[in-house]
């Protein structure tokens, strides 16, 4: 009766436990209301579980005869999914309407994120597997919450389709990889194998699926329906944490292989990256919604992440995490300025809304100018350090072409995120706008911080990037 | 004197419009908005006088330099410095800054905040371009700076600025992304063949350069600067910018923006690719005549007064092109002065016809005439900058235009002849425009009497024509103090050149631990 095994150590899974505590916690507070107790209690737990990311810091811990390690890259990333998560909750609290703002959102929302903490502290494909689930399962949910809207069904169902069709292509290529190496442990993708081909094709089958997940070209079709049908605060969300935590697996994926399946799957991920910056700005030239042009940009800088990828030894996992750290801020932001302006004006935003915004709201304006400066790589903002860095690492892994198309590619997306400007500062008001009211707001008083911290990224990006570089510097095998 | 080596004086001057824009930010009635930008213009510019004064031009290297680590992780710093070629361009943005607030005095009717701001924030960029000798911070200045001007004519602009704006954004940014990627490699070079990775501009030029990589790099490079000058056919978001932008906006586009091209030339090109740029020269020389000759023609068409400016700064900024590669010392040491000289003249004009257009409503050449009797103190203005533009000795224009041409005879007797014809071109479209203009009879339809010029812009008018004249009369104020940067910018692509070709392969490098070979 040895069923569980010696060394629990449920220590290790703290985070998750305070999460799984408060999200219990919010089912039972429900009906209560708008702010009374509900966000509070969210955020608290978030704030705990945050608390104890930093406890764990260093430490190392490891727990479950080792399919739990929580090292210092899986606690960055579960501290950054864990930021994303407290701004989302203020857009929440803003942007959802009364009757919606209930203990069951916030409560799924913090299910996703013990989903997303499994999935970045975990080297087994089965954990990996149940992470991806438990995030997924919670945010098809989340995506169809407004369900009187009839986008927000048709974009959850696509949504749930898709991406079930990709947890089982990734459940099977875990299938093929066991049958190849008798173990589900990600180490054993470093020994030689057996049955180079069946691991080979497993791999591959879980790029897909891990692909779906991140929205990367060419299995990016649900994401612009999804995000547009979702409640902003979700597709700010979703356009961000989940892209947190597969890549934080992939990472894991990418310092294993070797071999000669090596070439093909680096071969595979410069395709995806290529595809997604190229389908990615390319459309979101032609997008009227403001929602949907975030969500083909969300896909193209999936495509600039990959990159990262692909120079894993030389430093592209601190490229990455840095990147991402920017990208929370710009894309979130982003869309925090959006889901204040359509809440106040009561409808989805097309791009022409935004008219002579700049005249009415200046503040707001330059919020939104900010992001969109930062998304597109213009200096003196973070995405600039962090479109650098990437760009740095994929020359120093001899990967200059791809480089150079993802140039081309950013200057095409120089149109869509200046034409945001423009319509902005150099239309004359339009009839787009209703005006709304000035004043100090919760989600105003975050989206300065936000802006801020853009700047800050930009100006001295030292700080995060010896902290990004250091929580790698320990776990990367050097090759 | 009362800056020491101590103070950090290049950070003052940098980030001093930036505080005035801060300033700006703080207040509210539009005569303080106006007085708090113009404080903080005045300010820079006296500072950047101060270079001037205390600049030692026999010595050779950077000057007034300041260093501190920036981001160590990738081999940035904070690292500013002058040396002949920058100290000009300092004083020549502070003055045109100041120019270009006290022409918008009192005529921004529209977000007149953030219009002063745009222009400071435009200003600590230009400012960083010229001082920064890191290849990233020069990088950080040199985009970052593009946005205010982006603003500026998108915003402030004429009828079609939307349009413009975008072309000037989208050309101007297209290059300069391609830069970027040349500005990694280098540093990667620096790390191959240097042992740092590094992006000190200074330590960039003591190495060599494998010549499998300079060509690249090469082109990298000069798609970035070529789209700046512009060099034909790069040219063709110059007339748009020009014809959209506000006055003020015009001003220091084509007084301090369009010199930064050159000067990328000159601080990236020349010195750090001899090789390739040796290889390019000739490539490099006919793109400059086809743009005098080319630039020339198509101002001699134009009836709209703003494009032939703009025009006849394809064509001189052509010439520049042709002198500094031209390698003498005639040619370069007239290039480096004539980006002064440009800026001054240029900027004037630009000035000028901004108020011929607020009095008349039109810029077109053929609703205008007759002004002379009616706008004496205009014309007078008009006239000596039009002389000074097309190189009437005893003014400025005549010592760069000189100098040039004399490298350019120097290089190819035939490249001298055909570059010289900007000196009958420019005369006969200058003149013909001065001619239409101000003598002939009023086109206009509208008799009624006309102001002229106002204090402020008497104000600004009065110091350029004196700016003139002094360069005019005593060029060897600036040629004394280019003599250094000048020979060295000369002397680096001989030198190198001879060094690659005797030594063949002078550093085995050592290509392992970093592959930037492309795959």
């Amino acid at each position: 009766m040895n069923m569980i095994p010696q060394d629990v150590n449920l220590y290790c899974l703290l985070p998750e436990i305070i999460l799984l505590a408060g999200a219990t916690a919010l089912l039972f507070i429900r009906g209560i209301g708008r702010g009374k107790g509900i966000v509070p209690t969210a955020a608290l737990t978030v704030f705990a579980a945050l608390a104890a990311v930093f406890y764990l810091w260093d430490q190392g811990a490891v727990g479950f005869g080792g399919l739990i390690v929580k090292d210092n890259s899986a606690l960055l990333f579960q501290a950054l999914i864990l930021t994303t998560a407290l701004i989302s909750f203020v857009l929440a609290r803003d942007f959802l309407p009364d009757h919606k703002n209930t203990g069951e959102y916030y409560s799924l929302h913090l299910f996703s994120l013990i989903g997303m903490g499994i999935m970045t502290s975990t080297g087994d494909l089965l954990v990996i597997f149940l992470g991806i689930e438990i995030l997924s399962l919670s945010l098809y949910v989340l995506v169809g919450f407004m369900k009187v809207i009839r986008e927000g069904m048709e974009g959850a169902v696509k949504y749930f389709l898709l991406g079930s069709f990709a947890s089982a292509l990734f459940l099977l290529g875990l299938a093929l990889s066991y049958g190849a190496t008798g173990t589900t442990n990600l180490a054993a993708f470093a020994a030689p194998s057996a049955a180079p081909a069946l691991l080979l094709v497993g791999a591959a089958l879980m790029l897909v699926g891990l692909g779906f997940k991140i929205a990367a070209a060419p299995f990016h079709m649900w994401a612009p329906d999804a995000y547009e049908g979702a409640p902003i605060c979700v597709a700010a969300f979703m356009s961000v944490a989940p892209k947190i935590a597969v890549f934080t697996v992939l990472l894991r994926f990418g310092m294993g292989i070797s071999g000669s399946g090596q070439y093909l799957i680096s071969a595979a991920v410069i395709f995806m990256s290529v595809a997604s910056m190229v389908i990615g700005n390319f459309t979101a030239l032609r997008q009227s919604s403001v929602v949907r042009m975030l969500a083909y940009s969300g896909i193209a800088q999936a495509g600039y992440i990959l990159i990262g990828l692909l120079a894993i030894p030389e430093g592209g996992a601190g490229a990455i995490a840095f990147y991402l750290i920017v990208y929370i801020f710009m894309n979130m932001g982003a869309f925090a300025s959006l889901a204040y302006l359509s809440r106040r004006q009561g409808k989805a935003l097309r791009i022409d809304d935004l008219a002579g915004l700049a005249s009415r709201h200046p503040w707001h304006a330059f919020a939104l100018a900010v992001f969109m400066i930062s998304l597109a790589g213009i200096p003196p903002t973070g995405g600039f350090f962090a479109k650098f860095y990437l760009f740095k690492v994929g020359i120093e892994a001899g990967y200059l072409s791809v480089v150079l198309i993802a140039i081309v590619a950013t200057i095409v997306s120089f149109f869509y995120y200046l034409r945001v400007v423009m319509v902005m500062y150099m239309t004359a008001e339009g009839e787009g706008l209703v005006p709304m009211p000035a004043g100090m707001t919760l989600i105003g008083v975050m989206i300065a911080a936000i802006v801020i911290m853009t700047f800050i990224a930009g100006i001295v990006p030292d700080q995060f990037l010896q902290r990004a570089v250091s929580a790698f510097s320990a776990i990367i095998p050097r090759v | 004197m009362l800056f020491n080596a101590d103070i950090p004086l290049l950070t003052f001057i940098v980030f001093l419009p930036l505080a005035g824009a801060l300033g700006v930010l703080a207040t509210r009635s539009r005569q303080w908005i106006q007085g708090v930008a113009l404080i903080a213009t005045l300010a820079t510019f006296v500072l950047t006088l101060l270079p001037l004064m205390q600049f030692h031009p026999e010595q050779a290297g950077f000057q007034f330099v300041e260093k501190v680590p920036w981001i160590a992780a990738l081999g940035i710093s904070y690292h500013l410095g002058i040396d002949g070629l920058s100290l000009f361009l300092l004083p020549l943005t502070g003055f045109l800054s100041v120019a270009a607030v006290l022409v918008s005095w009192n005529k921004i009717h529209l977000k007149e905040k953030a219009y002063f701001i745009s222009f400071l924030v435009l200003e600590t960029g230009i400012l960083g371009v010229f001082a920064s000798l890191d290849a990233v911070l020069f990088y950080i200045f040199w985009e970052a700076m593009l946005i205010p001007m982006f603003l500026i004519i998108g915003i402030w602009g004429s009828e079609n600025r939307r349009y413009a704006a975008l072309k000037f954004i989208i050309y101007t940014m297209a290059g300069s992304v391609f830069l970027l990627i040349g500005l990694i490699l280098m540093a990667f070079l620096s790390q191959q063949l240097g042992g740092v990775f590094s992006f000190d501009m200074v330590s960039w030029l003591t190495l060599k350069v494998p010549s499998h990589w300079q060509y690249g790099i090469f082109i990298l490079f000069f798609v970035a600067f070529a789209v700046k000058v512009p060099l034909f056919p790069f040219h063709t978001w110059l007339p748009d910018a020009h014809v959209e932008a506000p006055t003020a906006g015009s001003v220091i586009l084509a007084g301090v923006l369009l010199k930064m091209g050159i000067y990328g030339f000159l601080r990236f090109c020349l010195p750090l690719l001899p090789e390739a740029a040796s290889y390019f020269t000739p490539a490099i020389i006919a793109l400059g005549v086809i743009g005098v000759i080319y630039g020339a023609f198509v101002a001699f068409a134009q009836h709209d007064l703003k494009k032939l400016v703009a025009y006849s700064s394809v064509s001189h900024m052509g010439l520049i092109v042709v002198g500094v590669m031209a390698g003498n010392m005639a040619g370069m040491k007239g290039g480096i002065i004539q980006m002064v000289n440009h800026g001054l003249s240029t900027g004037a004009l630009f000035i000028l016809v901004g108020a011929l257009y607020e009095r008349q409503k039109t810029r077109d050449m053929n609703k205008l005439g007759g002004l002379a009797a009616r706008v004496p103190v205009l014309a007078t203005f008009f006239v000596i900058m039009t002389l000074s533009s097309l190189g009437l000795p005893g003014l400025n224009g005549f010592v760069g235009e000189f100098l040039l041409l004399l490298g350019a005879f120097r290089y190819q007797w035939w490249i001298g002849a055909l570059s010289a014809t900007t000196l009958i071109l420019g005369a006969v479209y200058m003149l013909w425009m001065v001619q239409r203009v101000f003598f002939e009879t009023d086109r206009s339809g509208r008799p009624g009497a006309v102001a002229d010029l106002s204090m402020g812009e008497k104000l600004v008018m009065i110091p350029l024509t004196l700016l003139v004249f002094f360069i005019g009369l005593y060029p060897s104020y600036l040629t004394d103090r280019v003599e250094t940067i000048s020979r060295q910018l000369i002397s680096g692509p001989a030198i190198k050149a001879a060094c690659l070709s005797v030594v063949d392969n002078p550093v085995q490098p050592n290509l392992d631990p970093v592959k930037v070979l492309d795959r």
